[in-house]
């Protein structure tokens, strides 16, 4: 199927495009962390690859697609840190931002069990969100898209020292950075308690 | 305390939750976990924090991204077309630029090359030449007494006659020059004299070559077809009048006799030329050439000095000087010609191609 679309064959490609799709988009989303940038990101990343597709060397698609998208989304939060928005944290009495986001727990009388499956799920995205973006790449391949350190190396097209190492960082950050949300946490995933 | 593990130990941890060590750096690190209660607590954390991040929902795309025709063959010639369309753009006013250049170019190196080249060229000619008279005085042409004896009538007045017959650019400044040295009333009067004192020298030299034969070598006997006086002196009047510069050829062969001199005496008191300069230059002729033919010295130290003296007034190139100018400065000037003109071709090829490119990348685009 790939080498029907790298012959032109512009349905082969988009039935890779329906297989790549969803993966493509979760990565986008988790990088970018908002649903309109992710679906740029991800319409760009296949049309990038259509036009591109005569440089791919072999090995795994998914992984050469990873990095497609990847770069576009470093240009998405480039493109964003010329346009800075306001912080989704608030300020505190001297001004400075809250790291912890417990502010964000909002008592409605929603169901108590998917709001807090849904504060938790902002809670993870607002620590990757606050991860540099190389970490943060490393860390969705590995963690959230379940790649090995050999296909994220590809991804990523560091060697896999690299790709440990920042794993390392990226997971340890993330630690810190949940210990902040340890009511939202559930029991059993609640950090410190052993 | 959590200070005390290194970050060397999170990489070990991390590598192992996802089971990417070796077997000697698992064992190591199973037994630092067994004996580390700090470590193993760390290691659980990590644990956790993986098993959150990897708890995210998976996310469903949103839509279909399918690629269509229109989508991703109409990009490509919308960001061909203006890069080729720039392109062209930048050969052209490049291409109008040298153009430009060029024309300037042109026009340019003759007004500046003029002035200084020429002046020590022919004082270093005319000073070699002298030389190599001294040295050398017999081997000499045969046509040196016609030159001999036509020089000091025509030296002066030849520059003048060259710089009006001819109207060359490269002739506008001796032009110039020698209008100031010499009145143009009195340069038409003097060359219509001199061509009848020197008509009636040839007559006389022509009868008595048929007559007496006292010029056995003489080489202008080829202007005397017959003994008629008139028609020689009009055909000798036209090599007169085509002698080229004084310079060269004015050392007298040694078959020229003192018999010559009482022909040309008259001459020198014929040359409009100014007096100033021309009593003192002969002295610097070699007494040799003064010993063979003292006249004929006195001639073409005359027509000599006129060129100094014209230089020195403002540094005139004559004609016959700027035949050795030329060749020293054309090679360059050619080549700087022929590098601006295979410029100018490939500039207006680019300018040309890359504007089609861009016509059909536009039309192609729609």
């Amino acid at each position: 199927m790939i080498q029907a679309a790298r012959d032109g064959d512009l349905d082969s490609f988009n039935r890779l495009v329906l297989a790549y799709q969803d993966l493509i988009y979760n990565h986008a989303f988790r990088m970018v962390g908002e649903e309109e940038s992710a679906d740029d990101a991800t319409q760009s990343t296949f049309i990038s690859a259509y036009n591109h597709l005569g440089s791919f060397r072999g090995g795994s698609f998914k992984a050469w697609l990873l990095r497609i998208v990847t770069n576009a989304c470093y240009d998405e939060l480039r493109r964003r840190k010329r346009r800075p928005t306001v912080p989704l944290e608030p300020l505190d009495d001297a001004g400075e931002e809250v790291e912890s986001a417990r502010w964000m727990v909002d008592p409605t009388d929603q169901p108590e069990q998917q709001v807090e499956q849904a504060e938790l799920q902002r809670a993870i995205q607002h620590c990757l969100d606050n991860l540099p973006r190389d970490f943060r790449a490393t860390v969705i391949m590995v963690d959230v898209q379940g790649l090995d350190y050999f296909e994220a190396s590809q991804a990523i097209g560091k060697p896999i020292g690299t790709i440990k190492s920042r794993l390392a960082r990226a997971r340890l950050r993330l630690r810190n950075c949940l210990n902040g949300f340890a009511e939202l946490l559930p029991a059993g995933f609640r950090l410190g308690l052993g | 305390m959590k200070n005390q593990i290194a970050l060397r130990d999170y990489e070990l941890i991390s590598a192992y939750l996802d089971n990417q060590l070796g077997d000697k750096e698992r064992a190591f690190l199973e037994t630092r976990l067994k004996a580390d209660p700090e470590l193993r607590k760390e290691l659980h954390e990590i644990s956790k924090t993986r098993l959150l991040v990897h708890s995210l929902p998976k996310l469903r795309a949103p839509r279909n991204y399918y690629v269509n025709a229109t989508t991703v063959r109409a990009r490509p010639p919308l960001r061909l077309a203006p890069v080729f369309g720039i392109v062209s753009a930048v050969a052209s006013v490049l291409l109008a630029l040298v153009i430009f250049g060029s024309t300037f170019l042109e026009s340019s190196p003759q007004v500046a090359m003029a002035p200084s080249i020429p002046v020590s060229d022919e004082t270093i000619s005319v000073q070699q030449e002298v030389q190599r008279s001294a040295a050398s005085p017999i081997t000499t042409t045969e046509a040196a007494p016609v030159v001999m004896m036509g020089s000091p009538l025509i030296a002066s007045p030849t520059p003048n006659i060259g710089a009006f017959k001819a109207g060359e650019p490269e002739s506008a400044t001796p032009t110039t020059i020698y209008l100031f040295a010499y009145p143009p009333t009195s340069t038409t009067e003097n060359l219509t004299a001199l061509t009848e004192d020197q008509a009636e020298i040839n007559r006389l030299q022509c009868k008595e070559y048929y007559g007496g034969g006292a010029y056995p070598t003489l080489s202008s006997q080829d202007n005397c077809p017959s003994p008629t006086p008139t028609s020689t002196s009009s055909q000798f009047s036209l090599d007169v009048l085509s002698t080229p510069s004084p310079t060269p050829p004015t050392t007298p062969t040694p078959t020229i006799t003192p018999t010559t001199t009482p022909t040309t005496t008259p001459t020198p008191t014929t040359t409009p030329t100014p007096t100033a300069s021309t009593t003192s230059t002969p002295t610097m002729a070699p007494p040799s050439i003064q010993n063979i033919a003292p006249t004929g010295e006195v001639e073409s130290s005359t027509g000599i000095t006129s060129s100094n003296q014209v230089l020195g007034a403002g540094n005139p190139t004559p004609p016959g000087q700027e035949q050795g100018v030329n060749p020293s400065t054309s090679p360059n000037v050619s080549f700087l010609y022929y590098l601006l003109l295979t410029v100018e071709i490939s500039l207006a090829a680019i300018a040309i191609i890359a504007g089609i490119a861009a016509i059909i990348f536009r039309v192609r685009a729609g």
